[in-house]
């Protein structure tokens, strides 16, 4: 599984936004909504089995965030 | 049809995705539900989608801003429903149960339809409110998410984001459980009826083929054998409809003492080689309802669809090979969830089943002496707050004995009996044969010319005895003279079902119509007895 690639298909199936476009905006705020926001790090759970605190969900605020912390979460477990 | 939903909804399981991805239908019954929280309610609404399709309502849900202090200012009572989404761990425990209770009554005083509260974190008990609105709250039992979750209920992890203490898997089934069970309860009447195949559906086999001793009773069909009979006992009617030899099912059931469900559970039993279709018709005019409030389950998808086509209205479950998913899928049908049981509901099918023995009756004798034979009583009742709830039941589900399709709450029958200018006769019928309780009411309102019937409903169950005429112009009787009025005025709305009352209407009392008049019925105590409960 290509994490990079799963991920970004995830965010872009979550907000509705094309994987061309988060590619082109990694660092931008405000992709999703709160509501979104939950869906998201649901979603990531499921899909790469792993478990975030409340201090990794505040800090995924734009797809360059999220893509960093699931490689640190799935290298940390080994993965 | 929605035997696809069915296979999504109760043999695949769908995940969160597949539920969020399912919009709400844009066909089917429309209603706004006005939601008052705080906490979110939408991450429950959001995988509802679905359920709802399935229920076959579309509802606009309306909220408020997050408020502890439930101030209501936004109240609409145009709305079809209200929600009272309450997190009660935001509270100091001692003082909750007696502030919302305080808040359900101020809803309760500026509301007239069906109020739902679900408080988290809360037993609450509201025996305290005023018995005359308690019928117009249903409390979510949150023990039924309790018991299916335990402790993943609660996600506190995520509820800085989420603003609500409920975990994922908690949104998940509130959706499932309100959007199959209590949304379309509180918004669309009960079915009435639930017919069921036997061969492979009530049992494991085919009677014809392997005989009486030959069909099994697995574990799941006997649930599905039990779930029926609590089902007769809570007021639907159960029937058979089955492509077998008649004597053969007599048997069966006097036979295999292992059935959870026995012939006399059943209002009906039809058993011949007739289509279903027609099988399903003939029970629906015998009852004297609605096609649209019956159930049909049968294990074969070609039966399914040769019933969908000839009565689109007939809703259907396909049983499954495991009787313990249609058991499951029976359980959450939407409008099989009761919200409130009524005394009507278990005189319902010995009154139908009595009925029988009436026409029999009826038959041998002229209907003067048949009525005195089977000792008739007739009670008018003039504005009784305890028959609030019978009445309101009675004028959203009557479609063919009813005048003007007002379809009154529990609240606004409640209101129009304290009104002074109305009066409210409900009516009750028990004979010899059976108690039927509440059966019909008439709405007058006095206006300075005279009394103006609003609305005039009569159950099925109570038509074809001889005593429409008994009922209906002893009712306006009553209220008239409760009014002190003598002159009449009658409404009447032709729809899409009511025949019988506009022919009614037409034989007895056209000069009423759109016009005043001079009304005057002399009661006839020799049919019946009839009193008078002012």
């Amino acid at each position: 599984m290509n994490t990079e690639s799963s991920t970004l298909t995830i965010i872009s199936k979550i907000s509705g936004k094309s994987e061309a476009f988060l590619l082109q905006n990694l660092s931008s705020k405000g992709l999703w909504d709160s509501f979104l926001h939950i869906d998201l790090v649901l979603s990531l759970e499921e899909t790469f089995k792993i478990r975030f605190d409340r201090d990794d969900v505040a800090e995924m605020t734009t797809p360059e965030k999220v893509l960093r912390l699931i490689e640190s979460k799935l290298k940390s477990d080994g993965r | 049809m929605k035997i696809d939903l069915q296979h999504i909804i109760f043999s695949s399981a769908p995940t969160r995705e597949d539920l969020l991805l399912h919009k709400q239908p844009s066909t089917g019954d429309k209603f706004v539900v006005q939601v008052f929280r705080n906490h979110t309610f939408e991450h429950v609404e959001r995988l509802m989608g679905l359920y709802l399709d399935y229920a076959g309502v579309s509802i606009d849900f309306h909220y408020s801003g997050y408020d502890d202090s439930f101030s209501l200012a936004s109240l609409d009572p145009e709305a079809d429903a209200v929600i009272m989404w309450v997190d009660s761990t935001r509270y100091n425990v001692a003082e909750f149960d007696t502030f919302i209770t305080g808040r359900l009554e101020a809803v309760c005083s500026n509301f007239q339809r069906n109020i739902f509260a679900a408080c988290f974190g809360s037993n609450l008990d509201i025996s305290s409110i005023h018995q005359r609105t308690r019928n117009q709250v249903t409390l979510y039992e949150f023990n039924r998410l309790q018991r299916k979750l335990g402790a993943d209920v609660v996600d506190e992890r995520l509820e800085p984001f989420s603003g609500t203490k409920l975990s994922a898997s908690a949104c998940q089934f509130l959706a499932k459980d309100l959007g199959l069970n209590y949304l379309p309860s509180l918004l669309l009447p009960n079915l009435k009826c639930i017919i069921v195949d036997l061969d492979n559906t009530l049992y494991q086999g085919v009677l014809g083929e392997d005989g009486i001793d030959g069909v099994k009773v697995s574990v799941g069909h006997s649930e599905l054998q039990s779930e029926l009979k609590s089902l007769a006992q809570k007021g639907f009617f159960i029937c058979i409809v089955s492509k077998n030899d008649r004597q053969d099912v007599v048997d069966l059931f006097k036979i295999r003492d292992d059935f959870k469900i026995g012939s006399d559970d059943f209002t009906i039993i039809s058993a011949d080689w007739n289509t279903k279709a027609s099988s399903i018709e003939k029970i629906a005019l015998e009852l004297n309802i609605g096609l649209d409030s019956v159930l049909f389950i049968d294990d074969n998808m070609g039966e399914l669809l040769s019933v969908h086509n000839s009565h689109p209205d007939v809703k259907l479950i396909a049983a499954q090979p495991d009787a313990l998913v249609t058991v499951d899928i029976l359980r959450n049908f939407p409008g099989i969830f009761k919200l409130h049981s009524s005394a009507e509901d278990a005189l319902r099918k010995a009154d139908i089943q009595s009925n029988q023995k009436r026409n029999t009756l009826k038959a041998s004798l002229s209907l003067k002496d048949y009525l005195i034979s089977i000792h008739t009583n007739l009670i008018f009742h003039c504005n009784k707050a305890d028959h609030a709830a019978r009445i309101s039941e009675l004028s959203c589900k009557t479609n063919q004995f009813i005048f003007s399709y007002k379809r009154y709450s529990s609240a606004q029958v409640l209101k129009l009996i304290d009104d002074p200018e109305f009066a409210v006769v409900s009516v009750t019928l028990s004979d010899s044969l059976s108690d039927s309780g509440i059966i019909g009411a008439v709405f007058v309102e006095r206006l300075p010319a005279c009394g103006t019937l609003q609305e005039c409903f009569v159950s099925c169950r109570a038509l074809g005895r001889g005593l429409d005429e008994l009922i209906v112009l002893g009712a306006i009787q009553v209220a008239l003279d409760h009014l002190s009025k003598t002159a009449l005025n009658i409404q009447f709305c032709r729809g899409p079902r009511n025949a019988p009352a506009e022919s009614f209407v037409e034989t007895r009392v056209r000069t009423f119509l759109n016009s005043i008049n001079d009304f005057h019925y002399s009661i006839d105590n020799s049919i019946a007895t009839v009193s008078i409960n002012q």
